[in-house]
Formats: structure tokens, sequence, C-alpha cells
């Protein structure tokens, strides 16, 4: 007897999901950190500079104040610190000021005071500090008139 | 041999005599478990931050409100249907030295059970298992906390996406 082989085709595809994958769904949330510019600088003293004597045949020797300091925060690069005064000095006499850098940047040494804004420290960038000493030193000649004054020194941290 | 394996050797013998056996055993539906996530968290930093005017630093460590997430797990097979909850940052604008951690504040309603995260987990780039549970859970609180800012960050605004993946398990 004759025997018919048919031709079987048998496409066989099983389809499972392996033991470790499961399923996941997504939630999603934001969060926003918005850091401000911060450029903050405080100064404190008050002090107070007399010229009384000179030897003779001299001019009056210049005298000197490192009582007073600042402390400055700041997240900004690159900023500096002006100072300035609320009038011009008398003729013949001058008022200097000199601050530390504070731990970044770089103190511009002492540099004349006037009622237009004169930097003083450049090139702070990110930095917290406090406690730094600034001086004053008031120079006169003898060619100063005698007065007696205060003036309003003004700090600004600025770009 | 297990039930797949018999049903499709059954259908083989059956279709053998028609010459063309197509056998296809599909996996039967997968329920997907679902996450919802409401909320997002913005925070403002300024000279107010200091700790204490010039001179000194930012507060460095800022929490949002307890619930400023709200989750929901749902959409589970019953209270006995197992899930795990990965938490990650996808981050935009996001500095490193900015440290995002999350903490569940609330074990939420429903049916299910939820066990857990209730201490804080540093987020990273990459998903941890943040709490887990079975069943429906809703209304779930979470709170992020931010640490590690400072003035050495330039003024930005640093953005980032918490990620919830909820994940169904056998």
């Amino acid at each position: 007897m004759n025997r018919v082989i048919r031709p079987i085709l048998i496409v066989l595809v099983l389809s499972s999901f392996p033991a470790g994958l499961f399923a996941a769904e997504i939630g999603t949330s934001a969060v926003t950190f918005n850091l401000q510019q911060i450029s903050e600088i405080s100064v404190t003293g008050s002090p107070t500079l007399t010229i009384s004597s000179a030897v003779a045949g001299q001019q009056p020797q210049p005298v000197t104040d490192a009582t007073s300091r600042y402390a400055i925060s700041t997240n900004g690069t690159n900023t500096r610190i002006t100072a300035s005064i609320d009038r011009e000095m008398p003729v013949h006499t001058s008022l200097e000021i000199r601050l530390a850098a504070p731990g970044s940047g770089t103190s511009l040494g002492y540099v004349t005071l006037s009622p237009t804004p004169a930097d003083v420290v450049t090139g702070i960038s990110h930095v917290a500090s406090g406690s730094r000493t600034v001086t004053y030193r008031f120079s006169a000649t003898t060619a100063a008139e005698v007065f007696s004054a205060s003036y309003t020194v003004t700090f600004t941290l600025t770009d | 041999m297990n039930p797949v394996h018999a049903s499709a050797a059954r259908m083989i013998g059956t279709m053998t005599m028609a010459g063309l056996v197509m056998v296809m055993v599909m996996p039967a539906p997968v329920q997907a478990v679902d996450i919802t996530v409401v909320g997002s968290w913005t925070e403002f930093i300024d000279q107010a931050d200091l700790t204490g005017g010039a001179g000194t630093n930012l507060t460095g460590t800022y929490t949002s409100m307890t619930n400023v997430n709200i989750v929901a797990i749902t959409n589970t097979t019953g209270r006995t249907d197992n899930w795990r909850v990965d938490i990650k940052r996808v981050d935009t604008t996001w500095d490193g030295s900015l440290r995002l951690s999350a903490r569940r504040t609330s074990s939420g309603s429903g049916t299910g059970r939820i066990t857990g995260g209730t201490s804080y987990l540093q987020l990273t780039t990459s998903d941890q298992t943040l709490f887990s549970g079975r069943g429906d859970r809703f209304d779930v609180s979470i709170q992020l906390r931010v640490t590690g800012a400072s003035l050495t960050l330039s003024p930005n605004q640093y953005i980032t996406t918490v990620q919830y993946t909820v994940i169904d398990m056998p």
C-alpha cells in the first residue's frame, strides 16, 4: 500500500513574556531650583582720622585707621566693589581707602575717594567672606585749611 | 508539559490532516498597573536665603511641602497584586552639586498596603526603589528636598524631572 506523505508546514509561534519582564508605567514631576543673582555687601566702623601735628620742615604725616570691616556674599562672576564719598574733600587733603580682597578677586590697594565711584576690589566671583579689613588713609599738606567734617563712604558691589 | 505546550500539541494533531498548520500561542492580555503623579516644585533662592546676611553662604537645604507630589497606584488586579515604585532624576539643567532627595510622608488610602520610602532617598539618574506595596493606593504624599546649594552655583534655573515608575511584580 502506498502511503501518501502530505507536506505539513507547521508554523509555531510561541509568544509569552519572560519571567523577568514586568509591565511598567511612568509618572513625572518637574522640579525647578531658581537661583537668583545674589550680591550683598555690608560695612561696619565709623573711624575718626585726625592730623594734628607735623615735624618741622616736613609735610604732615598721613594717618591711617584699619578698624573698619566689610563682608560680602555673591554668586556672581567677575564682580567688583566700588567706593565713593558724598562730596569732594577740601583742597590739599586726600582720603584714601584700601580693602583686603575677600578671598576671591584683587585689591587695588589705596584708592583716592571722590564722589565718583572708583574700583577698590575687582574680579570677585562666588564668595562668602566676612570681616575683611577696610583701611582709611587721610593725608593733608601744610597748604590745607584747618577743618573738621564727616563723610559718608558708599560701597557698591556690582557686575 | 505545561498547559501552553499541551494546547499547542493538540492543535498540531488536529490540523495535520489539513496539510498546513499554523499555531500561534498568544499570551493572555497583561493588565498594566497605572501610576499617577500630581504636583511640581519650584524653589526661589535669593539674598534672603543667606544664613546671616552679607558674608555668609546660602542655607543650603530646601524642603518642599510634605505633599508636593501626590501619587496614586491604580488598575491593580486586587489587594494581592504586588508592585514597587522606582524613582530617578531626568535632568534638564540640573547641577551635580544639588542633591535632590525624596521620601514618602503618607501611606495614602486604598485596599492595598504600602511599605518603605519614609526616609529620604537621594535621587540619581538611575532608578532606585522608593517604596513598594500591593493593591490600589491613592493620595500617597511625597516630600522633596534639595541640599548642597551654595554661592558656588551661578544664577540660573536648575531644572530636573522626578520620574516615578511603577513596576507590577509577579
